[in-house]
């Protein structure tokens, strides 16, 4: 049972996709940083609450924001950005969306192939399906979706969160006047 | 061949490989590392925060990425390592370890790493800063007893509610 979950294609076609990645790894540390700071026993009661639920928001803004608008902008246009670069491709060619190309790679052999020669006859051209670099295409959308997270969460996420945490700690009933002193020990 | 060109083939090479197996550890180091520098930066540029929260804020930020980095990286390849101890065939052996990395990222995420900075990076800084404290009220201290003056306007050696606020047995 536990050998068939760890060996799992569900799970390994999951562990390869950057959002999966990141969603999970996010909405762990979301559970996860404010737990232990809760657990701490050297934190006053207080500070502990303030900065738990200062953590917390934190994180949810995070995974919203890096999921909701960066991660699938980039990945978007990963295409686009990818065409310029790799010109000489096919890939980019018979693909003209990151959506499309997902489709085609998501299917089995013989419905690829069936897929290609459709595209050929619609486009009227000769690709076979070893001109279609699939590594390449999909490495370059988990490529933008890295940096698309590494921005997410990095840059605009502490930006556009931070007007929105100090109204919600202070509905909440965290005064962060009490806290702004002990936040420094949290 | 030309410098665009080389950093074209470079690119190629590293989406390829990405391609055929992007890593779990790959995307948390990066998003790591990108916190580690930026997240301090704009913690020190909140305006609203008093200097020295902001000082600890970003030095505790930055710490804490500085343990997440090698934590995340050891956590996923000793679960992928263990993981292709499990099987024999190759094809689930290279799924296992890819599950397995990532399953070790995740444990990393939720209890080692908060775990780690509980025990060492808030003791650290706490020291630090702590450091920077004691200095402060003894200043402090001397300047308010030997600059006070009366109700006159002349100066007194004495605070006049320092006689007050003495404790004690009152009549």
């Amino acid at each position: 049972m536990i050998g068939s979950i760890l060996s799992s294609q569900t799970l390994y076609a999951l562990t390869q996709n950057t959002a999966a990645q990141v969603s999970i790894e996010t909405g762990l540390k979301t559970i996860g940083r404010p737990g232990f700071i809760l657990l701490d026993k050297n934190i006053d009661p207080k500070t502990k609450k303030y900065s738990a639920m200062k953590e917390f928001l934190y994180q949810i803004s995070c995974l919203g924001i890096s999921l909701g608008i960066v991660i699938p902008q980039f990945k978007k246009g990963s295409f686009k950005i990818a065409r310029k670069i790799f010109k000489d491709e096919p890939v980019f060619n018979v693909f003209k969306k990151t959506k499309d190309f997902l489709k085609y790679y998501k299917l089995d052999e013989t419905q690829k192939l069936l897929k290609l020669e459709e595209i050929n006859k619609i486009h009227n051209t000769n690709y076979k399906k070893e001109d279609i670099n699939e590594d390449l295409a999909k490495g370059t959308i988990e490529a933008l979706s890295i940096i698309g997270s590494m921005l997410g969460l990095s840059i605009f996420a502490p930006l556009v969160s931070r007007p929105f945490i100090r109204p919600i700690l202070k509905l909440v009933g965290l005064n962060e006047k009490k806290q702004d002193s002990l936040n420094i020990s949290a | 061949m030309s410098l665009k060109e080389s950093i074209i083939k470079n690119a190629k090479k590293a989406c390829e490989s990405l391609g055929k197996n992007n890593k779990a550890t790959y995307t948390v180091m990066a998003v790591a590392v990108t916190n580690g520098i930026f997240k301090p930066i704009t913690s020190l540029t909140d305006k609203k925060e008093a200097p020295e929260t902001k000082k600890y804020a970003a030095l505790r930020e930055f710490l804490t990425e500085v343990v997440a980095v090698p934590t995340y990286w050891a956590c996923g390849e000793l679960a992928a390592w263990g993981g292709s101890k499990l099987f024999r065939n190759p094809v689930k052996v290279e799924r296992a370890k890819t599950n397995l990395r990532f399953l070790g990222v995740c444990t990393a995420a939720l209890a080692i790493i908060p775990a780690g900075c509980s025990l060492f990076v808030k003791p650290f800084t706490d020291l630090i800063f702590s450091k920077n404290k004691k200095v402060e009220p003894e200043t402090k201290l001397t300047t308010t007893v030997l600059h006070n003056y009366n109700f006159k306007g002349n100066y007194h050696k004495y605070s006049m509610n320092t006689f007050t606020n003495r404790g004690g047995l009152k009549i």
